[in-house]
């Protein structure tokens, strides 16, 4: 199955909108929509609050949902869910051939809008690894703005804080230290390093997530859009062990250099 | 019991039993090669006084520890060939901008871009380097990441003169009954058209509610969605296994690209 977020913050807005149906075109018309939040260290689960027509539910970001996830169920799937369990897998309904596919649209406060799929997979709730993207492929130095939302969902109802590490590979330099925070849609702004970002790769220990990169044009344009995961640009039996190496490597650079 | 079944299926006799009965053939081709170099199959654009940008990180230098380099081979919308180029990476990571005076016309087309070993690699090696591509004018890109494996290489040692003739799809090239259901709500407010590329030998048809376009070997080809009176959502026929678009949205000057 598939969570759904938002990434909003005081400049950016989306708008998520989740299909009722598969590619294959098949509709379950008992399941919902719901929403899921961490009140006191425990998963509160209700229906989302949206508008809806035959084909899509749709949710606007605000204040309340920036952490908010969204789910597929059905009612008697979440019933069943008891609040001091972790998240599960509710049903298959999401896991397709090609992938299922929301939209999350977000937009500037020129009116210069982007989209992506936000798809967050439930095996990836399931661990905590280390997260390694490189920045140049989804940065320039050429716009007003440049970031990175970080989305992490875990299954447990945990808020811990970890560290964004950014890191120059042409100077060997750790550029900065950012803090964020488990099952949260953290933005860290990269404007300050936006001349350097295309040697520069972000590294987070313990944590796994999405990193999705904004470029702001203003009313030009934005982008916004993910970086692969290191084991999708490699096949074999020991693409795992490959990954390993580059992730000890950017690991080891870090812990021997000081903040620029 | 089931494990084995497993490693059945995926077994070259497998793949071979599943091709001729028609039980669930493959349709990614490349996991089935002791070795390979793959890439998507991405579309430029020099129309409408777009630019596109490309980037991509050295897999082969990172993964790999071998030097290398980017060998593009670029197709205008028909398939047939325009030029190749050739690009070094530094800092480990690549940029080529598609331009009118870089492509010579103003227009469409494709473009693969493989990552090669600068020397034979001594050990098998399986890169799927995915990259990333953007479109946009006045230097605001919209990107997006490779969409799928679409062509490769087995022999990642070919020498450059021989790799357009060694090319060949990284999908089956079985003629199938392809529905897929995009998963997008439409938008009035939005110029939309769903781009589609041609991996494969042979011409491919597509269709989205009715209308209709065939796609020559290496082509590309749109289609421009412009009826919102239907709420339902667009259906994509095709006798091609993976018809999945790129979406490309127009609103106030700005471009949204994404996945369909």
């Amino acid at each position: 199955m598939n969570f759904f977020f938002h990434t909003s913050n005081d400049f950016i807005s989306s708008i998520l909108t989740i299909p009722k149906f598969q590619n294959s075109g098949k509709k379950k018309n008992d399941l919902k929509l719901f929403q899921a939040n961490i009140i006191n260290n425990q998963w509160d689960i209700v229906l989302a609050e949206c508008t809806e027509d035959d084909y899509f539910w749709v949710i606007k970001s605000n204040d309340q949902n920036q952490n908010t996830i969204f789910f597929l169920a059905t009612e008697q799937q979440v019933d069943n869910f008891r609040p001091q369990k972790n998240l599960c897998n509710f049903n298959s309904f999401t896991d397709t051939s090609p992938a299922y596919r929301a939209n999350l649209e977000i937009k500037n406060t020129s009116e210069s809008y982007s989209s992506y799929q936000s798809e967050y997979p439930y095996f990836m709730t399931q661990r905590l690894g280390d997260l390694y993207s490189d920045c140049g492929v989804l940065t320039t130095h050429n716009a007003l703005r440049v970031g990175v939302f970080l989305r992490n969902i875990y299954l447990e109802p945990l808020e811990l804080e970890t560290e964004v590490f950014l890191f120059d590979n042409k100077t060997n330099t750790l550029l900065k230290k950012f803090k964020i925070e488990l099952n949260k849609t953290c933005y860290i702004d990269l404007t300050d390093f936006k001349s350097a970002l295309s040697n520069c790769y972000i590294y987070i220990e313990n944590y796994l997530g999405i990193p999705i990169y904004l470029i702001d044009y203003g009313e030009k344009g934005l982008s916004f859009e993910h970086t692969h995961p290191p084991h999708e640009s490699v096949q074999g039996s020991n693409k795992f062990n490959l990954v390993k190496k580059i992730k000890a490597r950017a690991r080891e650079k870090i812990s021997q250099a000081t903040i620029s | 019991m089931k494990k084995f079944l497993k490693l059945l299926f995926h077994s070259p006799l497998g793949v071979f039993l599943r091709n001729i009965l028609g039980f669930r053939p493959p349709v990614f081709l490349h996991p089935y090669q002791n070795q390979f170099l793959s890439s998507d199959l991405f579309i430029w654009r020099t129309d409408k006084n777009l630019e596109t940008i490309f980037k991509a990180t050295d897999i082969l230098d990172k993964f790999y520890n071998l030097d290398s380099k980017l060998f593009f081979i670029f197709f205008d919308n028909n398939g047939k060939f325009l030029k190749s180029a050739e690009l070094y990476f530094k800092n480990g990571i690549t940029e080529l901008l598609v331009d009118k005076e870089f492509i010579g016309i103003s227009g469409y087309g494709t473009f693969c871009a493989l990552n090669l070993p600068l020397e034979a690699p001594k050990s098998s090696i399986k890169v799927t380097n995915r990259c990333y591509v953007g479109y946009g004018r006045e230097k605001a890109f919209s990107m997006v990441h490779g969409n799928f494996d679409a062509v490769m290489i087995t022999n990642p040692h070919t020498p450059v003169s021989a790799i357009i003739d060694e090319l060949r799809p990284a999908i089956s090239d079985r003629k199938t009954s392809f529905i897929y259901h995009i998963q997008k709500k439409a938008s009035p407010n939005s110029k939309t058209s769903y781009w589609f590329v041609n991996p494969l030998k042979r011409k491919i048809s597509i269709s989205v509610n009715n209308k209709s376009i065939s796609i020559k070997s290496h082509g590309c080809g749109y289609i421009e969605v412009d009826d919102y009176s239907e709420t339902q959502p667009h259906i994509i026929e095709s006798d091609f296994a993976f018809a999945r678009p790129m979406l490309i949205c127009e609103r106030n000057g700005v471009l949204d690209c994404h996945h369909g």
